[in-house]
């Protein structure tokens, strides 16, 4: 279903395409990293940290090297160059040496003729640790007595923002409310855990074939790391069983890339589903404190953000995210006064990296559960309370930033109020069933599209005409599983008047493919996406200016002119060498705001949910969902439900099931048996996705990406759900069946207490 | 597997089989604590079955053995001694699992696609068992299932399309 501007004809754009990769797919035969293999493989293990926090002693590798079997067993002391990764600061050890900061920090890795020798060596590696008490809590992190973590203390960021004069303007307010959130650490749980092969190439390059986000960084880190120019590493990153965000950061590649570079042999790591969850990041739980403040007339007036962001044991991006969790604490809402700041902390509970929504879904629970309170108490309707507050062109931000580009929230609200669930809010509430209550919740969000100011943030895509006829465009963009090879398939198949399967690609190969930035930030389809429309077009000009043409059409792999067969592209190609790039280099705000702040591009949503609540068990059920999505021009409908469906899901586990729960710095649940994610019967059938296009200028095709926004927002739609179907406001999350029967139960005893009087 | 590693596994004792996997007859020595999921993969090299979790939780590594759907990571290899095995690679001979791609293509649910070989045989199950299982039935078909990607929306249409289908030609 869509929404809003008209679109111009086209073939491809918008059109069901079934994905270009799913026949290898459903037939088993594509090889993800993890089933790579080579006949001399050497397999790894890693020998994780006993404790959350704790001081090396010494590490002995004597007993475990004598092992038949073993072939190598690296330390900290086989790294030749630097002993350490981080996306944004490098502080994360490959192998620690002095201390360990969270439970899956790695000490050593070994490589043998098989995991299981290996894994027999691990247990003969004596470490001698003198254990410290771990940091658990972020605020006492922050308190002057507790131990530093790094050398520069426990703060890894800290961000202050105002606008206004928020004292004067709540003090003003006719009524002001004031509530501490909590938000859970959450498991990506990509289906393929971290694994890959590293080897040599025909030319001598070092590759590491691993799961990953973004190839042509993870190179530079395995070049610091190796030490060895950049031009001797190829990554290879593609396909991806899933990465969310968790692939962001190098996972495995160190230890593959140290373990073939000092053996001279291919090597294998597979990590178990157990290893991923205690050494693989997740999503950054955040403690918030939120004070708003509103008028009678339903007029927001002021709003003062507090946030604590755990980063865990090292930093990965845990400064940007608090970034975006702070730039998008106001929503999509417009408060005239605001006051805002937030610190990212280190503490030994786990290891917090990017996660779809990067930092804003905490930030979108807890001001749209207090939004729903504030239309509540004036006795607005919550839609309509929303629709006043929006924020619009002109208007300033909670940072005080600007929204010089499209906003989509209005469309978003217009088509929400006009949609099947809100029109008929009151009878899909009703339930015949005397133990069901049934309730109906809204959000609305949005999410910063790319990187930020001052970051680099561009795209290069390469176009080839092959000597077999087809154009072959180079992508350095990981496919992870979000169906961009597709919608890159579509752009370009359009631009150069020629049929699906003229296309074929290279994704994520930094051996072929030129650097198109990362599979993050909701960039893919706007900067690729973009950089692959203009090497297109480049072609079809290069064509035009060939032949002397102002168009052309190409069937069956013939170039006609006025519909005229001129030549086909295998002798086009055996005469001309055909290539051209594209480039796009996405938008940034002309003042900085302080690193990366803030965004000036935003992708919009916003979603209903219609819940009934079980009262004898206190399970929540999503029955029905609407999902708004601001996406610009669909490239792919199929693509784009796919994505809100799945963002949807995830948002049901992140609002009722998922949290990796970290005790005194241990992981409590970190396998599937305990971990709960929404299988088939936990998900609805009835999810709409409606996609909202508002044609964003800054984008050749109008195209905005929507790989966050899909999620950020589904969170607070059901818990919101959950209070209009029991009248109890839930602050943090997951709201689990035992804190619904608990309010139940409290409930039942308040009305029993008071009909006794 | 590397000579190497066969010469270490000589010393350990060995079971001798007989795997019937995809019609075809695989006479193999086995140590008994190996997986069914791991001699799929990584003796008999058909990576099409996935591990996802290696304790029965999340379906990637989902086969049919004589007749029942079952996770190969679960299965000790020995178990597996002159049954029948279906993987995902069997689709060449198996026309129902074919029609179960096709749907899956068609109706976009596939996405990063690591579930997906395991989902497919479940539905190649259920679909086996019954031609036109109710709508509850699939979601409880593919329960066993875990996808990260899809939200199962999709998985569910295509699995029901061939239902529809099949009720067509009926």
């Amino acid at each position: 279903m869509k929404v809003g501007a008209v679109m111009p004809e086209y073939k491809y754009i918008g059109k069901h395409i079934p994905r270009i990769d799913a026949n290898e797919k459903v037939t088993g035969s594509l090889l993800y990293p993890s089933d790579a293999h080579f006949e001399d493989q050497v397999h790894i293990r890693i020998l994780r940290s006993k404790y959350p926090y704790a001081r090396i002693l010494s590490i002995d590798t004597s007993e475990a090297e004598k092992l038949n079997g073993v072939i190598k067993i690296l330390t900290h002391k086989d790294v030749p160059g630097l002993n350490a990764f981080g996306i944004a600061v490098q502080d994360q050890p490959v192998f620690c040496h002095d201390f360990v900061r969270y439970q899956g920090d790695a000490i050593a890795a070994i490589g043998a003729v098989t995991e299981s020798v290996a894994q027999k060596a691990l247990e003969l590696i004596k470490v001698e640790y003198e254990v410290l008490t771990p940091i658990t809590d972020p605020k006492f992190a922050l308190t002057t007595n507790a131990p530093k973590l790094h050398k520069n203390g426990n703060i890894l960021n800290e961000k202050h923002f105002s606008k206004g004069d928020i004292n004067n303007a709540l003090k003003e307010s006719d009524y002001t409310f004031e509530h501490d959130y909590k938000t859970q650490r959450q498991e990506h749980a990509y289906l393929e855990t971290e694994a890959g092969v590293a080897y040599y190439d025909e030319q001598q390059r070092l590759v590491v074939h691993a799961g990953g986000q973004y190839p042509h960084r993870d190179v530079k880190q395995l070049s610091r790391i190796l030490n060895l120019p950049t031009e001797k590493i190829r990554v290879i990153n593609s396909p991806v069983g899933g990465g969310f965000g968790g692939k962001d950061e190098i996972t495995v590649q160190a230890y593959l890339a140290l373990m073939t570079h000092l053996t001279k042999r291919p090597s294998k790591i597979f990590l178990s589903r157990e290893e991923s969850f205690i050494s693989g990041g997740k999503r950054h739980p955040v403690e918030i404190t939120l004070k708003t403040g509103v008028n009678k007339d339903g007029k927001l007036t002021g709003m003062e953000f507090k946030a604590i962001s755990d980063t865990g044991g090292y930093a990965s991006l845990g400064g940007p995210i608090l970034n975006l969790t702070v730039e998008h604490s106001g929503g999509v809402y417009f408060f005239p006064n605001s006051s805002v700041t937030g610190y990212s902390v280190y503490t030994n509970s786990g290891y917090q990296v990017a996660f779809r929504g990067f930092g804003v879904p905490q930030s979108l629970f807890a001001l749209e559960t207090q939004m729903d309170e504030m239309a509540d108490t004036i006795g607005m309707d919550r839609l309509e309370f929303r629709r006043i507050n929006l924020l619009k062109k002109g208007q300033k931000g909670a940072i005080d930033n600007e929204f010089p580009l499209s906003i989509g929230s209005h469309a978003i609200v217009d088509a929400m109020a006009k949609g099947e669930i809100y029109n008929n809010r009151e009878a899909l509430k009703k339930t015949d069933c005397p133990y069901r209550k049934r309730g109906i919740g809204f959000s609305l969000g949005l999410q910063g599209a790319g990187l930020g100011v001052g970051l680099p943030d561009f795209a290069d895509t390469k176009i080839i005409l092959e000597k077999n006829g087809k154009f072959r465009f180079l992508v350095g963009t990981s496919e992870m599983g979000q169906g961009n090879a597709t919608c890159f398939a579509q752009i370009a198949a359009e631009q150069l008047h020629c049929e699906i399967s003229d296309i074929v690609y290279n994704l994520g190969d930094t051996g072929v493919c030129p650097d198109s930035g990362s599979a993050t930030a909701s960039r893919t389809i706007y900067a690729v996406g973009a950089s692959v429309y203009y090497a297109a077009k480049k072609m079809t000009e290069l064509i035009c200016s060939i032949f002397n043409c102002t168009t052309f059409n190409i069937k069956n792999g013939v170039i006609y002119i006025d519909n005229t067969p001129k030549i086909t592209l295998t002798e086009l190609a055996s005469k001309e060498k055909l290539e051209t790039t594209g480039e796009f280099v996405v938008p940034t705000a002309t003042e900085c705001l302080g690193d990366g702040l803030p965004h000036i591009l935003y992708g919009y949503s916003g979603h209903i949910a219609l819940v009934e609540i079980n009262t004898l068990t206190g399970e929540t059920e999503v029955l029905k969902a609407e999902c708004y999505i601001d996406a610009g021009t669909v490239i792919n409908m199929q693509g784009l439900e796919g994505q809100s469906e799945g963002g949807f899901i995830m948002g049901i586990g992140y609002a009722l099931t998922e949290n990796s729960i970290v005790q005194d710095g241990y992981y409590v649940n970190p396998r599937f048996a305990t971990y709960i994610l929404p299988t088939a019967l936990d998900s609805p059938l009835d999810i709409k996705t409606i996609a909202v296009d508002v044609y964003e200028d800054s984008h050749p095709l109008g195209s905005k990406g929507i790989g966050e926004v899909v999620f950020t927002t589904v969170a607070p739609a059901i818990t919101n759900a959950i209070t209009d179907a029991i009248g109890h406001r839930f602050y943090s999350l997951p709201v689990t069946p035992e804190n619904i029967l608990q309010v139940l139960e409290l409930q039942d005893k308040t009305m029993e207490d008071s009909l006794c009087l | 597997m590397s000579i190497i590693e066969k010469s270490l596994s000589q010393k350990e004792d060995t079971v001798n089989i007989t795997l019937k996997i995809n019609k075809t007859e695989y006479n193999l020595d086995v140590k008994p604590t190996d997986t069914l999921l791991y001699t799929l993969r990584e003796v008999l090299n058909l990576t099409g079955t996935k591990y996802g979790c290696g304790e029965g939780e999340c379906g990637a590594c989902s086969v049919i053995m004589d007749g029942n759907l079952v996770n190969s990571c679960l299965v000790l290899t020995v178990q597996a001694d002159n049954k029948e095995v279906l993987t995902i690679e069997g689709y060449k001979n198996d026309e129902l699992i074919q029609k179960i791609q096709n749907a899956f293509v068609e109706k976009g649910a596939v996405q990063c696609g690591y579930c997906t070989p395991g989902m497919i045989m479940a539905a190649r199950y259920l679909l086996g068992n019954k031609n036109s299982p109710t709508t509850e039935e699939i979601k409880e078909a593919i329960s066993g299932n875990l996808c990260r990607c899809t939200g199962y929306v999709k998985i569910v249409d295509a699995v029901e399309s061939i239902t529809n289908n099949s009720s067509d030609e009926q």
